[in-house]
């Protein structure tokens, strides 16, 4: 919950995403989008927050056992959050080259994890953090300046 | 900047059901006591029109009257008529009936879409990269617009079958010896979209056409007009690629593009401009959409069920085929397909100017939110709870409506 000081100059959108669940894979992002829109972020930086979110939501339905995407606004930047409840990333370094992926052989055949996810998020935002253990799970955080 | 809209309510026969409000996809409608539409959002694109069961919505378009403004009158009539009549109307006598109706003169924008095609087919020879959305469809234009601001610049930037049509039959006037001031053009209009496109332009300042009629308008006296003798037949002078413009489809045919995605049906566009929008959908050539199902055929100002429609223009487009033939595009000046002035987005949705105003508004939203069940059920006449907070917080609704509100809003 967000404190009464701190909220007039933040405000947050979160949204439950689960493991393997492809039928809503894309409605936080979604629900991301429509705010961006409602406090008038401009098209440019709109649809590179709208990449991040979705490749971070479509990460946490094919890669971990469940997690929450959230946005938060700034007046200055917006960060993309996707924490996950595991399974963790060995090699947060190597995970983020173009065409390094984890996903399942199953996966891949579907279609998804081409691992084009984390270089993509790179790509698009201004500071990428990823920070994860093995066991526990990961949190990316992708910072876009407006 | 005030948009122009053409779908209007008659009050009189809007019964207040809300029904309206959940297919809006822009958010458009609250019903109060009657459905009221918020000018800036509507994009025209007619599903309203089409939901509604007291046939309340209806798209404003000019008269037969208004043609006696003018000395020199041309009928443009949209491909879609020739899916509107069966068997036992001949479709050189649907051309015919337009100088029944008073006209002096028809331009078929079947030969208007040739052309078009042809110019697409040379802007798409020299491109690379992510594939264009085709611009034919206003509501589509309008669409992106005001929800995908950023892929405006992945529309084809070709003037539409409408605008070309419009400048062929100046040109007609023209050299009948008419002042342009005299001559009257009138685009036969499948939808109120294209009505919009003439009335507010988005590629160019002025429309070279003067006014609209529906189809639906004319379907009883064309109906009449072509059982009689006094109706003389005229040639339908385009190749049958021209005609099957009117169906979903019709348009990749036309530029002869294989590579390519047909999407009708606002809903599904909607969804598809999405994808684009985060990257997807890079490995086509051409996205071709329409807001209705099944393309111009199915157009809210029609008369025939767009699946009897489409299937008769395919028909005709296939009984009197040809190819367009490239040489055919020195016939018209090439700055008929130029747009005029750049698109501009549209952001409706956009609670302040001032991000840190916006960013306020959007938790006293959330604040509201939080007391509402969030069933997005449309009974308090708003198409979402969250659109009926934003109501309450911009000061258009006064009282928090909510038939199941859980509990009263702390502040
Ligand atoms: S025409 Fe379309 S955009 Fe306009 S109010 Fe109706 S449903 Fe909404
Ligand atoms: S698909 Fe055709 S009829 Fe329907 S709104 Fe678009 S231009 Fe009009």
């Amino acid at each position: 919950m967000m404190s009464s000081e701190t909220a007039t100059h933040t405000h947050i959108v979160k949204t439950e995403v689960l493991a393997m669940h492809f039928e809503r894979a894309g409605e936080g992002s979604s629900k991301i989008k429509k705010s961006l829109q409602l406090i008038g972020i401009g098209p440019e930086l709109l649809r590179r927050i709208a990449i991040i979110s979705y490749e971070a939501e479509m990460n946490l339905v094919i890669h971990s056992l469940g997690g929450e995407i959230s946005c938060e606004f700034y007046p200055d930047q917006v960060k993309i959050i996707a924490k996950d409840h595991g399974p963790g990333i060995a090699n947060v370094e190597q995970a983020m080259l173009e065409g390094f992926s984890t996903a399942t052989d199953d996966i891949r055949e579907m279609g998804f994890g081409a691992g084009i996810g984390l270089p993509n998020i790179k790509r698009c935002a201004d500071y990428l953090e990823v920070e994860s253990t093995l066991g526990i799970g990961t949190t990316l955080v992708a910072t876009v300046y407006l | 900047m005030e948009y122009f809209h053409s779908v209007q309510l008659r009050e009189k026969f809007c019964n207040g059901c809300t029904l309206c409000v959940k297919v809006c996809p822009t958010e458009a409608i609250r019903v109060k006591e009657k459905a009221e539409i918020i000018g800036s959002r509507c994009i025209d694109c007619g599903e309203c029109i089409r939901v509604c069961p007291n046939h309340a919505k209806t798209g404003k378009v000019d008269s037969l009257t208004d043609l006696e403004n003018y000395k020199y009158k041309i009928a443009l009539p949209d491909p879609a008529i020739f899916g509107q009549f069966g068997k036992t109307v001949n479709p050189n006598k649907i051309l015919g009936s337009f100088m029944s109706l008073g006209f002096d003169e028809v331009v078929d924008v079947a030969l208007a879409c040739e052309y078009v095609s042809l110019a697409i087919k040379q802007v798409l020879r020299n491109h690379k990269g992510v594939p264009f959305i085709s611009a034919s469809c206003p509501a589509v234009i309008r669409l992106v617009q005001a929800l995908y601001p950023d892929l405006i610049k992945y529309l084809i930037p070709v003037e539409s079958p409408l605008e070309v049509a419009g400048q062929m039959a100046l040109d007609l006037g023209l050299m009948k010896g008419y002042e342009s001031h005299e001559i009257g053009i009138f685009y036969i209009s499948p939808c109120p979209a294209k009505m919009t496109a003439v009335k507010q332009p988005v590629a160019r300042e002025i429309s070279t056409v003067n006014g609209v009629l529906s189809i639906v308008d004319l379907y009883g006296n064309i109906l009449k007009f072509t059982q009689t003798d006094k109706c003389k037949p005229k040639d339908l002078k385009a190749k049958g690629l021209g005609y099957g413009w009117a169906r979903a489809g019709g348009e990749s045919l036309a530029i002869s593009c294989s590579d390519n995605v047909v999407i009708d049906g606002i809903e599904q566009v909607n969804k598809i401009l999405r994808e684009i929008e985060i990257g997807k959908l890079t490995d086509v050539e051409y996205i071709e959409c329409w807001a209705c199902v099944g393309g111009c055929v199915g157009g809210p100002a029609v008369v025939e069920n767009p699946f009897i429609a489409r299937v008769r223009v395919r028909k005709l487009a296939e009984s009197i085929g040809g190819a367009l033939d490239e040489q055919k595009l020195l016939e018209v000046p090439p700055q008929y397909f130029d747009w005029q002035t750049a698109l501009k987005p549209r952001q409706i949705l956009k609670y302040d100017s001032d991000i840190l105003n916006a960013i306020s508004i959007a938790n006293k939203v959330q604040e509201i939110l939080d007391c509402l069940p969030g069933f997005d059920c449309g009974a308090c006449g708003a198409p979402t709870c969250r659109a009926h907070a934003e109501d309450k917080i911009q000061g258009t609704t006064q009282e928090i409506n909510c038939v199941f509100q859980k509990k009263e809003s702390k502040k």
